[in-house]
């Protein structure tokens, strides 16, 4: 009895002050990407831009008919002394809570990434509802125009661009940067971050066939990457040289490189890279560390503009040594423009000395390691082996062409 | 009392529970604080070292077979030092109750409840644990397997998502700050180690069977040891030490790095979930040892007597620890830490040579077992 | 009633008459036995309960027949009882001089004779009333297994243990209950298997007993029950008499009320409630299968309505993007949060359910319809609830449905609300607080002693073959530790050799 009455009362006490994190699902917005720009009015504010997902736009199914014309997305943009600040202010002309919980990416404006990039890395750091993996960008654009604009066939487009970060690794041209690897490398003593830089592209989408030309719009894309030094951004690298990079520092990047055809050098073989795997090793020559990048991948031949009369075991042989070179010359003209440009350390070769020497590192090396980077001599050993020609037995034939 | 029998499965899980909730995000916090990207490996000594001095309780408690430390503490140097102990220890593990509660109650403060005012947290989380009590330490202990299980989903599912942003080189280089510095911040681990110590050295008594009672602990302290250092490994090689220091709850900050494929891309609900039992078991288990502590020293026969006004002490207890969070883990930086090492490894070593000279320990088992019962 | 049978038939029928009535049913049959000198003699009896034709074949025609017997008694003076045994054509037949074991026994439908002259009365067992014969099982349907339940009558529910269990340890402790329905109780046991302890205990439960009746089995359950407050049932019902074997087999005890076609079976575990005899029936792997489902189902029954509330309301993040936005869209309009909505929902549920048991047939389908076409879609489609939240609510219904034990299957739909409540104040902490409030209650409830949560917890490493397993019969060498049989053996050693 006495529990009873107990219970009773405690639940008497509760209900009326209860549920004070409860919020309906209806009446929040959930923030598909979100951009900052410095403000262009003031240097010293935020100008912050929000997409929101509305949710009648993206289909309901008791709701019967619906216009079509209702917008996938809101967007919004505020500014303010402070990212919260700016983001206070979208509160208070949105009819919905802003929530954050389902970002997909956060675009930063050069401007701002030239200046510092703190602000954004701790901001969404400190925001519990962001999580880590939610991906992050640097235009050269304005970040809201990136916002602003489509991208891919979904259709919203804070969620197509995950789908196309998603992808990249398709494409080797780049590393994906989430919060995490920013973060991580934002936080740590030896690295520094690389992000992924986005631009609009004005690419021919056939969104309808309708009216081929209105429906060229421009098209969000992932194009190289920004390098950083501590907290400031110092300039891009461009696709290519970012697949360089993507070489060794990614994680299995799965890419298409064009060799000239053995037989023919202005015809084209295309090898599609798997399983690269690389290592970087460190050698200390009189206090000044060497590193050597190895780097193995097999290679599968995927199209030969030309027939060949090679045997499939020459052809091999000829694309391995073609293919170890060009890979080896990627790797080397980037790393040498990270080195002699940036001279920032975004190549994991400081953690490397660190973890292969450590005392010496301890010791010197930390302390004098943004002079000595850029001097470090790098040798790159690459190792393909081509063992798979794609459903072929022998390169592609002509008997007409040869008789 | 004496009715109350742990079988040793149930002593077995315990130590998990015992150890796991606050080990896994707050210490090893802490700790990363202190030696960066040594923090896993001065956690694996602390825990080394923590079994041994772990044994050593076991060791006396099964020399003196009914009694509790405090018992032991009453029999070897006297009677009123005994109930200095005793109440030291109720003080001790009233404030390792709320620390331990505060690791839940910070969990959800700032995860998951953000508006709601932190005292009702505070307040219905130590009522759950009343109820535990009332309903009494054999109960608790029962909890311990779904604690377990628990913990080894969490475990399970967090090495799911985050193994693919592993990176063995931010673990690396092994002690890189050096053994000494290593050695230092293992004492951190103590800070949940000795909560175990004393939690087993109040329940021991209550084990049904104490036969081979050390291989047992080692075997506990073996498993707790494998599944609580697997989360620094893992936060480091994911985070890195740098992000790991920047946060109170640093399993939380892992958690939310991890994904559990695209389609469940946020867990932290599910590690809550799981993490919850435990967590549980642990401040339970706390809060009935400083009952049980104030019970053996005060002799009142009624639990109720004393659960209710140790629980009017616990509420402001907890909540003033917690209320600012940066508060509490200074507080498990210094003092806490230091404190715990004094009384896990102080009291036993003090009982162990007091006995050792008095030769009450060899003669104990026997003594005991003629006057006892 | 003390005082004595006086031997003079007037008198004693003038007793009966004030003692029992004189009603309807309530039958004095007078006649005079030839063999006995044409001595006067009264047979009582309730007309409905006994068998009227063997009264008149085996007991009216040997008496009123001058018979062989009765000219020997004549010649070598046999006593008046092994007369009235050796004539009448009749098994049970007792002498008595008892008034209230006398009126007991024409109440509990037999005919008692009286003999003028002679102080005492004989009790005839002759039995026989209308009663259902032995049928399908309706409340715990299975597809293979046998299909006969248990009755009304105890007799015939007795037999059917028996014809089971030809073991001579097979004992059915006969008991007595309820000061005006005198209901006869059966303590069924195997001697020699069950746990004596456990045997005492319950005796000396059912010993303490005082109540005027006995309507049903479960009264005498709540009765002996351990936590007389909770809301988990702590013993077995079942219609099934292999289900109630199987449990004797495992030294469990099985009480039979009369009039209750459901024996009680005590001490019993929380995850018996889970287990079903199809589980045995089937292949080991499906057992075990199946099992895990309705642990998972029961689950669903807390908590999908919860479940809902914690993740529209409270937790949005833990939901896939486009799932958030879908029921974003879903719940545009919709007046009320979704706690409210929730609670609705179920208690009209609830409602629904309870009707649906009431009407008669032919109106259940009427109901069905109204309320998946009303209150379902119609709802829906207004914009008053979110469908969403229909799917979470049916998902508990149907969940709750797929526990075995009815008993069981209520008490896990009523928890539901408190955890819904909890919920929709504290989000994740309020469910979890919940959950582990109500798991603690539930491993410190016992029943008759044995801990209800165990083998799971406290752990006990063999029964697990049988819990939220069920390994192969080759493998469950032992009954389960849980009730602490006397003999644990059940494949002795040395198996393999010409199983």
């Amino acid at each position: 009895m006495r529990k009873l009455i107990l219970s009773v009362l405690l639940i008497t006490l509760l209900l009326p002050g209860g549920c004070w994190d409860m919020r309906e699902i209806n009446e929040i917005g959930l923030v598909m990407a979100v951009g900052i720009d410095k403000s262009s009015r003031d240097p010293n504010l935020f100008w912050v831009t929000v997409q929101v997902a509305n949710p009648q736009g993206s289909g309901s199914s008791g709701g019967g008919d619906k216009e079509k014309n209702e917008s996938q997305v809101w967007i919004a943009s505020a500014e303010g002394r402070t990212i919260f600040d700016a983001i206070r202010e979208i509160a208070r002309f949105s009819s919905q809570r802003i929530m954050w919980a389902h970002n997909n990416i956060i675009v930063v404006g050069e401007s701002l990434a030239r200046e510092d990039i703190t602000p954004v890395i701790d901001f969404f750091t400190h925001n519990y509802e962001l999580r880590m993996k939610t991906w992050v960008a640097i235009t050269p654009l304005q970040a809201s125009d990136i916002i602003k604009s489509n991208a891919g066939m979904g259709n919203i487009p804070g969620r197509a661009i995950t789908e196309v970060f998603r992808f990249q690794k398709l494409t080797g041209l780049g590393l994906p940067s989430d919060l995490l690897n920013v973060f991580h490398d934002f936080s740590d003593e030896n690295n520094h971050i690389l992000i992924s830089r986005l631009t609009l592209n004005q690419a021919l989408t056939e969104a309808g066939l309708a009216n081929v030309s209105e429906n060229i719009v421009e098209q969000i894309e992932i194009s190289g990457m920004a390098v950083f030094h501590n907290t400031r951004m110092l300039g891009y690298l461009s696709a290519d040289e970012a697949r360089g990079l993507s070489w060794f520092l990614g994680e299995e990047p799965n890419s298409v490189i064009s060799l000239p055809h053995p037989e023919n050098s202005v015809k084209a073989v295309a090898v599609e890279m798997r399983s690269v795997h690389a290592k970087i090793e460190s050698r200390l020559n009189q206090d000044m560390p060497e590193f050597t990048i190895e780097i193995s991948g097999t290679g599968h031949i995927t199209e030969e503009d030309i027939s060949s009369s090679l045997t499939m075991d020459e052809f091999k042989s000829a694309l391995e040594g073609l293919a170890e070179q060009q890979i080896a010359t990627e790797v080397r003209s980037s790393v040498s423009k990270v080195q002699k440009e940036f001279r920032s350390d975004v190549l994991k070769f400081g953690s490397t000395v660190h973890v292969q020497h450590k005392k010496e590192w301890n010791q010197d090396l930390k302390y004098r390691w943004a002079e000595t980077f850029p001097e470090v001599e790098v040798e790159v050993v690459v190792n393909v082996s081509i063992d798979s020609s794609t459903l072929n037995q022998i390169p592609q034939r002509n008997y007409k062409e040869r008789s | 009392m004496t009715k109350v029998q742990i079988d040793r499965m149930q002593y077995f899980l315990l130590i998990p529970n015992l150890l796991f909730p606050k080990a896994i995000g707050i210490t090893a916090g802490v700790t990363a604080r202190r030696v960066g990207g040594d923090a896993w490996t001065a956690m694996a000594i602390g825990f080394a070292a923590g079994t041994l001095m772990l044994l050593l309780i076991v060791f006396l408690s099964s020399r003196f077979s009914k009694l509790t430390i405090i018992g032991i503490v009453e029999q070897v140097i006297g009677k009123w030092p005994g109930k200095l102990a005793g109440l030291m220890l109720a003080a001790f593990f009233s404030l390792g109750f709320a620390v331990s509660a505060n690791v839940m109650t910070l969990h959800l403060k700032e995860y998951f409840l953000i508006e709601t005012p932190f005292l009702v947290i505070c307040l219905i989380y130590i009522l759950l644990c009343m109820y535990g009590v009332i309903l009494g330490i054999e109960n608790i202990i029962r909890y311990a397997l779904l604690g377990f299980l628990g913990c080894l989903l969490i475990n399970v599912t967090m090495i799911f998502g985050t193994i693919g942003d592993f990176e063995m080189i931010n673990l690396l280089p092994l002690f890189d700050r050096g053994i000494v510095d290593n050695l230092a911040a293992s004492i951190y681990v103590f800070g949940d180690l000795a909560l175990a110590a004393m939690a087993i050295g109040m329940i021991f008594p209550m084990l049904n069977d104490n036969n081979k009672a050390g291989r047992l602990t080692f075997w506990a302290m073996a498993v707790s040891a494998v599944i609580i250092i697997t989360w620094p490994v893992l936060e480091l090689g994911v985070m890195g030490a740098g992000a790991m220091e920047q946060y109170v709850v640093v399993c939380m900050q892992q958690i939310r790095c991890a994904q559990l494929t695209r389609f469940l891309p946020r867990y932290e609900l599910i590690m809550v979930f799981f993490f919850t039992f435990s967590t549980f078991v642990q401040s339970a288990t706390l809060y009935f040892c400083a009952m049980y502590s104030i019970k053996q020293i005060s002799g009142i026969k009624k639990d109720w007597y004393i659960v209710v006004p140790l629980s009017l002490v616990l509420v402001p207890i907890t909540y003033f620890m917690a209320k600012d969070h940066n508060n509490y883990v200074n507080f498990l930086d210094y003092p806490w830490a230091q404190i715990c090492l004094a009384v896990s490894l102080g009291l036993p070593l003090l009982l162990f040579v007091m006995a050792l000279f008095s030769g009450k320990l060899m003669t104990a088992s026997s003594a005991n077992n003629s006057t006892g019962s | 009633m003390e005082q004595k049978i006086s031997g003079d038939l007037r008198k004693d029928e003038q007793y009966l008459i004030t003692t029992i009535g004189q009603g309807l049913d309530t039958q004095y049959r007078h006649l005079l036995i030839p063999a006995l000198d044409s001595c006067s003699a009264l047979i009582v009896y309730i007309k409905g309960l006994i068998n009227i034709t063997e009264l008149e074949d085996a007991i009216i025609r040997p008496l009123t027949v001058p018979n062989r017997i009765g000219t020997e008694k004549r010649v070598k003076k046999i006593t008046l009882p092994d007369f009235i045994k050796s004539s009448l054509f009749i098994a049970g037949i007792k002498p008595s001089q008892n008034w209230t074991e006398i009126c007991d026994a024409i109440v509990s439908g037999n005919s008692v004779l009286f003999i003028d002259k002679y102080p005492g009365a004989f009790i005839l067992a002759n039995t026989g009333w209308e009663s259902r014969t032995i049928s399908e099982p309706t409340s715990e349907v299975e597809i293979r297994g046998p299909k006969d339940s248990f009755v009304e009558d105890l007799v015939p529910n007795m037999a059917l243990i028996r014809r089971r269990i030809r073991d001579y340890g097979l004992r059915f402790e006969a008991m007595r209950l309820g000061d005006r329905t005198k209901t006869d109780i059966a303590l069924v046991y195997i001697e020699g298997l069950t746990n004596d302890e456990i045997l005492t205990e319950l005796r000396t439960r059912l010993g303490k007993i005082k109540i005027d009746a006995i309507i049903a089995s479960n009264t005498i359950e709540e009765l002996i029950e351990d936590s007389k407050y909770s809301i988990f049932p702590k013993m077995l019902r079942t219609e099934r008499p292999d289900k109630a074997t199987a449990a004797l087999l495992e030294g469990r005890i099985v009480l039979i009320a009369d009039n209750t076609p459901f024996v009680v079976i005590a001490p019993t575990i929380f995850w018996h409630f889970l287990q079903s005899p199809t589980d045995y029936y089937e292949k080991y792997i499906l057992g075990t299968f199946w099992r895990w489902i309705r642990l998972l189902a029961m689950f669903l029954a807390v908590s999908s309505s919860s479940a809902y509330v914690l993740l529209t309301s409270f937790h949005q993040e833990m939901l896939p993007t486009s799932l958030a936005l879908k029921i974003a869209a879903d719940r545009q309009g919709v007046p009320f949060p979704a706690a409210i909505e929730a609670f609705i929902m179920e208690i009209l549920l609830e409602v629904m359910n309870e009707a649906g048991l009431r009407l008669p047939k032919a109106l259940g389908q009427t109901v069905s319809i109204v309320g998946t076409l009303v209150i379902g879609q119609a709802a829906v489609q207004a914009g008053l609830i979110g469908p969403a939240l229909v799917i979470a609510v049916a998902t508990g219904a149907i969940a709750s449905y797929a526990i075995p034990s009815f008993a069981m299957s209520n008490t896990i739909r009523l928890l539901r609300f408190p955890v819904l409540l909890s919920s929709a104040l504290f989000g994740i902490f309020g469910y979890l607080g919940a959950i582990i409030f109500m798991t603690l209650y539930l491993i410190s409830l016992r029943s008759l002693g044995t801990p209800y949560y165990s083998p799971i917890s406290p752990y006990q490493k063999d029964p697990q073959k049988d819990t939220l397993l069920r390994a192969p019969y080759t493998e469950m060498k032992k009954r389960p530790e849980t009730t602490r049989p006397q003999d644990s053996v059940r494949q002795p050693g040395s198996s393999g050799n010409n199983n």
